[in-house]
């Protein structure tokens, strides 16, 4: 499903250089549900965010559903992006100013041909699998955090991507919020997403299929 | 675009001042564009009369009341002069509106009334179209003659031919059409057309006629008629140059002592009436650059902070699949619906100035300039949004994602 080959990752500012990511071949199998952990500052994010295209790797190869994306255009990128992943944050990234329907609405409107009753209908069905249908019309500030991460997750899944890519996503939340919200991950693995989420919490990795841990930069297995 | 619309009207106080800021400039920019759409279609119009050799006279004597008139009679003499002729009221290419109000039928409205003489015409070549200029053909009229210009036939006659049509100016005092020009703009080029009214006044020959050739508004004989004379104007040879005059100067001077004599130019007096009627524009314009100079900085003030504090927004929307084009638009359409909210009530102000027939003015040059001002603005948002839209499209998705 997700594939990387000798990854590296190469901050470069004019004083120092800095090796975020060193020589990582992985492989995130279909309908998987991996956990990536690791101490603060060692590549977890990094990893993440090439895997989700976000950032493209100084050298090594990114194949996802066994397409070479790196070196793609940025526009393809974008609606590879739209297309195919969804990303849920630590710290929701809801936009404040949009209602709970209009930040649910928002990878829809990066996508042509989808008529404006579907989108209704796909909105109001995603918000109802994660519980908020009563909170259509809400602002995020009317909102408890896991309410909003909940959001998050209804705007994840709104495109039906096969692959949820997610930093943190009980990061923010308490012990009994953050479990309810991993049920929901796990719920959305069941039905076939392939999910990789960063965590630090070794109670939940423990409940993924699979934990890759970092250190450095690199795997460590 | 519903989703911008509710990101700018969930933050309008924010962008209250910015959109005060754009519908003032907006009133400023259509005032601006009124008065330059008002002066070019003006402009466009024909003047309708020839100055080139055409010098004005103006000459007064705290003795002598009969001054203009005597100075007249004495020109047939210089042979560097072609014909002359003095004239009442409205002198050409300087700020005079001196008006009477005929009636004709149900019309009565105040027309620019001109009392001039025979040879006016052929010294301002005035053009024609219906009928005839008054001359001494009319001697035994039992009526004083008049020419009318087709803005006066059009507003006072509607399609009615007007030749052999009587005018009421006073209870006592009636005019006869006979004859049509096309158009006097005396004040310039850039002054508008007006219904205007030529009526036969003789200086020179006091004719035994039917009708006084001296008859003048009361008005007007008690406040004017005095030490200033009327002016005389001159048409010159072809060939005479500016030396002849210091000599025609002199030469009245030494003629009619205690006189005091000025003469200038027609073209030197219509290049004056310019620079005076474009000072006021030139003031505003100067008004507009500022203001948009201000909306130019403060546009750019609140996208580059819109930016910063929404770089997360921005980071998310690449996330999801906004490529750097759809960002750049968003940014763009936000700064175009803020100006929106600020050129609607603008607008919507602008559009009184036609439908109450602001300032007597064409509607035409109201709708014109609406709409350079609204695409003035516009464009002025597009370019002050740009490079802010372009430093948001860059934002680095995985850099932004990281900010709370």
């Amino acid at each position: 499903m997700i594939e990387l080959s000798n990854v590296e990752k190469v901050y470069q500012t004019k004083e120092i250089e800095t090796l975020a990511l060193n020589q990582i071949n992985l492989k995130i199998e279909k309908g998987e549900f991996a956990s990536i952990m690791g101490p603060s500052g060692c590549g977890k994010s990094t990893l993440l965010n090439v895997m989700g295209l976000l950032d493209m790797p100084s050298t090594g190869s990114v194949r996802i559903q066994g397409e070479k994306v790196t070196n793609r255009k940025e526009t393809k990128l974008a609606e590879f992006r739209n297309q195919n992943l969804g990303f849920i944050f630590q710290s929701f990234h809801l936009v404040n100013d949009l209602t709970v329907y209009d930040n649910v609405e928002m990878p829809l409107l990066y996508r042509k041909g989808i008529s404006s009753k579907e989108r209704k209908e796909r909105i109001m069905s995603v918000l109802e699998k994660v519980g908020l249908s009563a909170r259509v019309h809400h602002y995020p500030s009317q909102l408890s955090g896991g309410q909003k991460q909940r959001v998050a997750i209804a705007r994840a899944i709104i495109g039906s991507p096969e692959i949820i890519l997610a930093d943190e996503p009980t990061g923010n939340l308490d012990s009994r919020m953050g479990h309810e919200i991993m049920d929901l991950l796990m719920e959305l693995n069941k039905e076939g997403t392939t999910i990789v989420m960063v965590t630090h919490d070794e109670a939940l990795a423990q409940k993924t299929n699979r934990i890759i841990r970092l250190f450095d930069g690199s795997l460590v297995n | 675009m519903k989703q911008i619309f509710k990101l700018i009207w969930n933050n309008k106080s924010r962008n209250a001042i910015l959109i005060l800021e754009l519908l003032g400039t907006f009133l400023l920019v259509f005032g601006l564009y009124s008065i330059c759409t008002m002066f070019y279609m003006n402009f466009k119009e024909p003047i309708g009369f020839t100055y080139d050799d055409v010098w004005m006279i103006d000459a007064s004597s705290p003795e002598d009341k009969q001054i203009d008139q005597k100075i007249l009679k004495t020109l047939p003499e210089y042979k560097e002069i072609e014909k002359a002729t003095m004239m009442e009221g409205n002198t050409p290419f300087m700020f005079r509106y001196w008006r009477q109000i005929p009636r004709y039928k149900d019309v009565k409205k105040p027309v620019i009334t001109f009392d001039a003489e025979d040879d006016f015409r052929d010294i301002m070549s005035l053009n024609v179209v219906e009928g005839r200029w008054y001359g001494s053909e009319d001697n035994a009229s039992k009526l004083r003659p008049a020419v009318i210009n087709q803005a006066f036939q059009k507003d006072f006659f509607k399609g009615e031919n007007p030749i052999g049509k009587e005018l009421e100016l006073t209870e006592r005092d009636n005019v006869i059409i006979v004859g049509v020009i096309d158009n006097f703009k005396y004040g310039g080029e850039l002054t508008f057309t007006e219904p205007q009214l030529f009526i036969r006044t003789l200086y020179r020959e006091p004719l035994d006629l039917p009708y006084d050739v001296r008859q003048r508004p009361s008005v007007w004989d008690n406040n004017m008629q005095g030490t200033a004379g009327d002016p005389i104007f001159i048409k010159l040879k072809k060939g005479i140059g500016k030396e002849f005059e210091q000599q025609l100067v002199t030469s009245i001077t030494q003629e009619f002592p205690g006189t005091n004599v000025i003469v200038k130019s027609l073209p030197e007096m219509r290049e004056s009436n310019m620079g005076t009627r474009l000072i006021p524009t030139a003031v505003l314009l100067v008004i507009v650059v500022f203001l948009v100079i201000n909306i130019f900085i403060g546009l750019f003030g609140v996208l580059w902070y819109n930016i910063s504090t929404r770089s997360a927004e921005i980071g998310l929307r690449r996330a999801i699949g906004a490529n750097t084009l759809e960002i750049y638009k968003q940014f763009i359409t936000e700064m175009l619906m803020v100006g929106l909210l600020g050129m609607i009530p603008g607008l919507l102000i602008a559009i009184q100035f036609p439908l109450l027939n602001a300032f007597d003015l064409d509607g035409q040059v109201y709708y014109v300039a609406m709409a350079l001002a609204f695409a003035t603005v516009s464009v002025l948002i597009v370019v002050c949004a740009y490079l802010p839209s372009r430093q948001a499209a860059l934002v680095d998705p995985a850099i932004a994602l990281r900010q709370e």
